[in-house]
């Protein structure tokens, strides 16, 4: 069969290498170049005055410390669920994998409120607990505190955790642990001598990726933790946006990108000498048949209920309910055309336009994540580079990179500072590392023998990538999609600075009318969040088909 | 084979990226809060020819730095939209070219941000403090008239108000009480501050966060703030957009001299423009009636040209101050780092 | 020893165990043979106790282990696939079930050694287990297995992953290695070679049930039923109903009863020079087909009569088409139930 490509399949790995270094690489360094060089000379004296200052160190460590305790929390919850996902059959398991990865694409302002209407002081927790024990006082108090920061990071992140484990265990199995009871190994040290071990790879990989995510926490540490407790991020934003102070911002950003670097490093490092092999043996879910496997199975339903769940349920509660009745009329105020503004989408034109991006930028994150997945996986001497570089745009500040959009892609032909396109871009920049540590623990699962025997077989380069590693990838593949998607559908820091109509996604509606005066836009902004829960719960099921229907369990 | 589709991919974004701009328009940047009716930008282009594209560069803030980083090539035409807050960062920056439109004529003088011209105004609001109508009547509590009677013990625990290095109007609200106390480093707006912070001010991170989490009207009962810092055309929107708006105003906005912080927003032609003329143009028409009379429902703004008739809930629920507080832009800009840092330390430590 | 009364199991609809009765000794070797989906499998996770939803009864020296979870058993089990820790060193692999044990650092250290040294795998240790071979992979999980001294050990398919030279060599060690320990061992195969030359009993598993449960020997010479006898690879099994010859064999050596569905002429009672024993039918024959199998030639010849048989010989006594005679001793002669 002839096809476009060299012979060698290799060129294939530019397209990735392409797409960050023109995206991301370039942006990037423009601005940094800008910022430390204003008047044409190096000036470093911005790095001098973070050293100086024990605030930016504090800064530094505080956004350290509850990027931490955020990653322990999720894995510690994270863990048992994705065993008992894995492990056991039970109704409306899938469902609630679904609403499970649902708190990602709403909005930190949604999910403030949500949590607001919950546990605030005189949220539905409050209320019920007073009313309870006669109460006078609000026993519940976690406006503004560390802990409900971390709260908040779980319930964001939980999903990322679950679905990287769960993807990865399944191609673990149980045969070992079984092999270990025999041994005479009780759960406890099924859990610490074969469980942990083996899940290591996916731990650390949903574990550095929940890290970066709180690491570089933005809104939620903002909103939920009020102004005591600022992130790295935080303050870049405030002095890139608010002070204007360029050089600080890009001293701020070079820290920040470094922390990670080091990180990313150190956990490649880790990643490659857990080089396990192991057979992909067939995982078969079964019932809980046990007393205690059935209260493990409601635990950790209750969990994701109490947690994840119950806040959504509180959202869609304020959204459809009013004075204690069922009320969609701000569903139907979204529709209408009322203020003849500008300003004005349709529900279902925004509900295209977030598809149509969420689309393309799934299939570049799929295509360019399979592609740098494979080269990373070839343990080359460049590998150890590849990987933490892909990581990047994850651990850089949005206003960092949006300034270097703009100074840096503002001629043809890569003119795309207004354009549509810089949405789906900046939209797989974000996806991609979702996709690559999705797909890499299991990658490095698949024998060798596998692809060499499609060689021998005949097939090229790619031919093996697409007709070998991709089937036997198909979970992972799945969890990377998902990712891609869901990133797509929530961020819309990129679709606000894009002015025309087919850019206005569904978190643009949100941000607008959240933004808007009056309480009927507040809850129109509601109605709107509902809307994006649905759909993105839709895409996930749609997903989750396609997979069993393309490529089967395995 | 799924790789087939590739070359298509890269021949659309080709194809896409070399798109060439239409040639009779004029780009208007402007921040996320932006709105105007479809209708009255479809009038200008039936009397000019010229169609606007609008260009969100997000926050005022972010918009005007981005303008500022794209001085070499700009990003349109016109910017509108940025305050007196952040003008002086502007036009030290120079990124607009002057012009000095006919229709300025029928604005007061005193709006006017620059004497050379580089920039026009086109609305101003004021940052407020609102106040929850039925909550002062149970309570049977007097409104303030000064913002040192908010340091009383009868109003602890009742105002929110928005922190100044993320909010615009949390920035104004500062702005006001250093206008009002003065900026030495001791005393001043400084003791007042740890003042408020004595009588348990709360501090949101936002004006979303703060109205609708913490104000007990913005949240309906879900927050136990009666004072916010808000605008003073909140009321207004309250009984438009709020749940009965025949029921009247449920909020008000506390005018009294010195209690207030005017913010006028600016329109300016970009340096570089493409479309110089049009974008001129579109800043008469931005002074027009039309205009002016369609931003005040869009944006809950109040128009800079005096004989302007306002809305209807605007006459009836919105109040003008008289004496709003003045800080000169250059200073704002020269010290916004300073005092935000000062202020922080006070509130936070 | 170990004792299985009426164990039922089924996965979902279809049933995998019928109701399976077995008996241990103590220090016996017992085979499970059977072909794949059989059950076999099933039944021994359900000794180890890693499957709960069967019913039955199973006993451990008088004692009800039903309620015993699976780490408390001290029973061995030995995987297919091995399922060898991969985040572990042979050693560590190894010492495990020792530490689980609780035993000390210094005694493990010396188990393990005189371990490796047992299955012969000295001196791989500190190797990774994904680096090893087939055969070592084996004997390590052996070893494994064998280490925290198991009242039973069950090995499934232990060595079915490994080439038929391999096999033969490493069934013969396993035996002598789980006779040196004198561990109790229920040994699962589909190889039928591999349980003669491993088993003191085989019990032949066929859709669930146990057919026969026997010695090697007496299994190979008394077949209880046509499905045991073919899947010991006899051959000579004629269907009642369609081979008058062979019935009229079976009236002569007196074995036809009503049940009777199936015969079979027992390899080891044909001859052609003189009958191995008396009371036996002469018949005269063609010879069909001749392979040649080294100490042996496997022959195919069809009697006068149209009856055809098979057997192996020592000498090519003709060559094809040519006739020749050939003895038919009565005790071969056997009649069989379906």
């Amino acid at each position: 069969m002839r096809t476009w490509l060299p012979r060698s399949g290799y060129a294939l790995y530019l397209l990735p290498l392409l797409f960050l270094g023109i995206f991301f690489l370039y942006p990037l360094l423009t601005i940094f170049d800008i910022s430390l060089r204003p008047a044409g000379e190096l000036d470093l004296s911005a790095f001098g005055r973070l050293i100086s200052s024990d605030y930016y160190i504090e800064t530094l460590l505080f956004t350290c410390y509850q990027a931490a305790l955020s990653t322990g929390l999720t894995l510690l919850l994270a863990t048992p669920c994705a065993f008992v996902f894995v492990r056991y059959r039970f109704a409306g398991k899938s469902l609630l994998l679904s609403l499970a990865t649902l708190p990602f694409v709403l909005p930190t302002v949604v999910v403030a409120l949500a949590f607001a209407s919950l546990t605030g002081k005189n949220g539905i927790v409050n209320d019920l607990l007073r009313a309870l024990f006669s109460l006078e006082y609000a026993p519940i108090q976690l406006e503004r505190t560390l802990f409900l920061i971390l709260i908040a990071h779980v319930f964001y992140n939980f999903a990322i955790a679950l679905r990287i484990m769960t993807g990865y265990w399944a191609s673990v199995g149980f045969a070992t642990e079984e092999a270990a009871r025999c041994l005479g190994a009780d759960d406890w040290a099924i859990w610490r001598d074969i469980r942990l071990p083996l899940l290591r790879p996916a731990l650390l990989s949903a574990g550095i990726l929940v890290f970066i995510f709180c690491f570089t926490s933005f809104g939620v540490v903002l909103i939920l933790g009020g102004i005591r407790f600022a992130t790295l991020e935080v303050q870049i934003y405030y002095q890139a946006v608010n002070i204007f102070n360029l050089p600080l911002a890009a001293a701020l950003s070079i820290v920040q990108i470094l922390s990670m670097l080091a990180l990313m490093t150190v956990y490649t490092r880790q990643q490659r000498n857990l080089q396990l092999r192991l057979a992909s043996s067939a995982t078969i879910a079964r019932a809980p048949r046990t007393a205690a496997e059935q209260a493990a199975v409601a635990s950790c339903v209750g969990l994701i209920c109490l947690l994840l769940l119950s806040p959504l349920a509180a959202l869609l509660a304020r959204a459809v309910m009013a004075n204690g009745q069922l009320d969609l009329s701000n569903f139907l105020a979204l529709a209408e055309k009322s203020r003849g503004s500008l300003l004005f989408i349709a529900p279902l034109e925004a509900i295209v336009n977030s598809l149509r991006f969420a689309l393309l930028a799934m299939a570049a994150a799929l295509l360019l994540g399979i592609i740098a997945a494979s080269m990373i996986d070839r343990r080359g001497r460049f590998a150890r580079l590849w990987d933490p570089l892909f990581m990047l745009p994850l651990a850089t500040s949005a206003v960092t990179l949006g300034f270097g959009f703009i100074v840096a892609l503002d001629e043809p032909p890569l003119n795309l500072r207004a354009s549509w396109l810089i949405i789906p871009v900046s939209h797989t920049l974000v996806a991609l590392p979702f996709v690559i540590r999705s797909l890499l623990p299991a990658m490095r699962a698949i024998p060798p023998s596998l692809g060499e025997a499609a060689r021998v077989l005949g097939a090229k380069p790619h031919q093996k990538l697409l007709s070998i590693d991709a089937p036997l990838l198909g979970r992972s593949i799945a969890v990377g999609a998902t990712f891609a998607f869901t990133v797509s559908m929530g961020e819309f820091g990129a679709s606000l600075f894009v002015a025309q109509r087919e850019s206005v996604t569904m978190p643009v509606v949100i941000y607008r009318l959240l933004g808007d005066p009056g309480l009927a836009s507040y809850r129109q902004a509601l109605a709107m969040s509902v809307l994006l829960m649905l759909v993105c719960a839709g895409g996930f099921m749609l997903i989750e088909r396609l997979r069993v229907a393309g490529v089967g369990e395995f | 084979m799924k790789l087939r589709i590739l070359p298509i991919i890269v021949l659309l974004v080709a194809a896409l990226v070399a798109q060439a701009q239409e040639a009779d328009t004029v780009v208007l940047v402007t921040h996320d809060s932006f709105a105007i009716s479809e209708s009255v930008l479809g009038s200008f282009e039936a009397q000019t020819g010229i169609v606007v594209e609008v260009l969100r560069a997000g926050d005022a803030g972010q918009m005007v730095n981005r303008a500022i980083l794209s001085k070499n090539n700009p990003l349109g035409d016109a910017l509108y939209g940025v305050d007196n807050t952040f003008l002086s960062r502007a036009l030290a920056a120079e990124i607009f070219v002057p012009y000095q439109s006919p229709a300025l004529d029928m604005v007061a003088a005193d709006f006017l941000g620059d004497g050379d011209f580089r920039v026009t105004p086109v609305d101003f609001g004021d940052v407020c403090l609102n106040y929850d109508i039925a909550w002062f009547a149970e309570n049977e509590l007097a409104l303030p008239q000064a913002l040192d009677e908010l340091t009383d013990e009868a109003y602890a625990g009742l105002l929110v108000v928005e922190n100044p290095a993320t909010s615009s109007p949390g920035l104004a609200f500062l702005l006001a009480t250093i206008a009002q106390f003065g900026d030495e480093s001791e005393g001043g707006f400084l003791d007042y501050w740890a003042a408020l912070r004595a009588n348990d001010v709360l501090v949101a991170d936002g004006w979303t966060d703060a109205y609708y989490g913490e104000f007990t009207v913005g949240s309906r009962g879900a927050g136990t703030r009666p004072l916010v810092v808000s605008y003073a055309s909140s009321p207004p929107a309250e009984v438009i957009y709020g749940e009965d708006p025949a029921a009247g105003a449920v909020t008000g906005a506390l005018i009294d001299a010195g209690m207030c912080f005017r913010q006028v927003e600016y329109v300016g032609v970009l340096d570089g423009a493409a479309n110089e003329a049009g974008a001129q143009l579109l800043i008469d028409f931005m002074l027009s009636a039309e205009f002016q009379a369609d931003m005040p429902l869009n944006m809950f703004v109040f128009p800079v040209v005096e004989a302007i008739e306002l809305p209807e809930a605007f006459v009836a629920y919105a109040q003008i101050p008289v004496q709003p507080a003045f800080v000169e832009p250059a200073d704002i800009e020269a010290n916004r780092e300073a005092w935000i840092q000062a202020w922080a330390e006070v509130m936070l430590r | 020893m170990l004792r299985l009364a009426a164990v039922r199991h089924a996965y979902g609809d279809v049933a995998s165990l019928r109701g399976v009765s077995l008996d241990l000794q103590a220090g016996e070797i017992l085979c499970l043979l059977g072909p794949s989906g059989c059950g076999k499998t099933t039944l021994l996770r359900i000794i180890a106790g890693l499957e709960n939803n069967y019913r039955g009864e199973v006993w451990l020296d008088g004692a009800d282990i039903r309620p015993v979870p699976v780490h408390e058993r001290g029973f061995g089990l030995m995987f297919q696939d091995f399922a060898l820790f991969p985040h572990m060193s042979v050693r560590q692999n190894i010492a495990y079930g020792l530490k689980r044990r609780g035993d000390k650092r210094r005694d493990i250290q010396r188990q393990v050694d005189d371990l490796l040294e047992r299955v012969g795998v000295a001196g791989l240790g500190a190797r990774d287990v994904a680096a090893l071979s087939g055969g070592q992979k084996q004997r390590v999980a052996l070893a494994r297995s064998l280490a925290p001294n198991p009242r039973l050990l069950m090995l499934d398919e232990p060595l079915g992953s490994l080439d038929a030279q391999l096999r033969d060599q490493l069934a013969l060690e396993l035996r002598r290695l789980l006779k040196e320990a004198g561990i109790g061992a229920i040994y699962v195969t589909h190889d039928r070679r591999e349980a003669f030359s491993i088993a003191d009993r085989i019990a032949v598993m066929h859709a669930g049930c146990i057919q026969q449960c026997d010695t090697p020997r007496q299994l190979y010479h008394k077949p209880a039923n046509a499905q045991v006898a073919s899947f010991l690879g006899l051959r000579n099994l004629y269907a009642r109903a369609e081979n008058a010859q062979a019935v009229q064999l079976a009236k002569q050596a007196h074995v036809l009863d009503n049940e009777t569905q199936y015969l079979l002429i027992h390899p080891r009672g044909i001859s052609l020079e003189s009958p191995i024993s008396a009371p036996a039918v002469e018949f005269a024959a063609t010879l069909l087909s001749a392979v040649f199998r080294g100490e042996n030639w496997d022959i195919r010849l069809r009697l006068d009569g149209d009856l055809q048989l098979s057997f192996s010989t020592r000498e090519l006594p003709a060559q094809i088409g040519e006739s020749l005679r050939v003895f038919v001793a009565l005790e071969a002669v056997l009649a069989l139930r379906d």
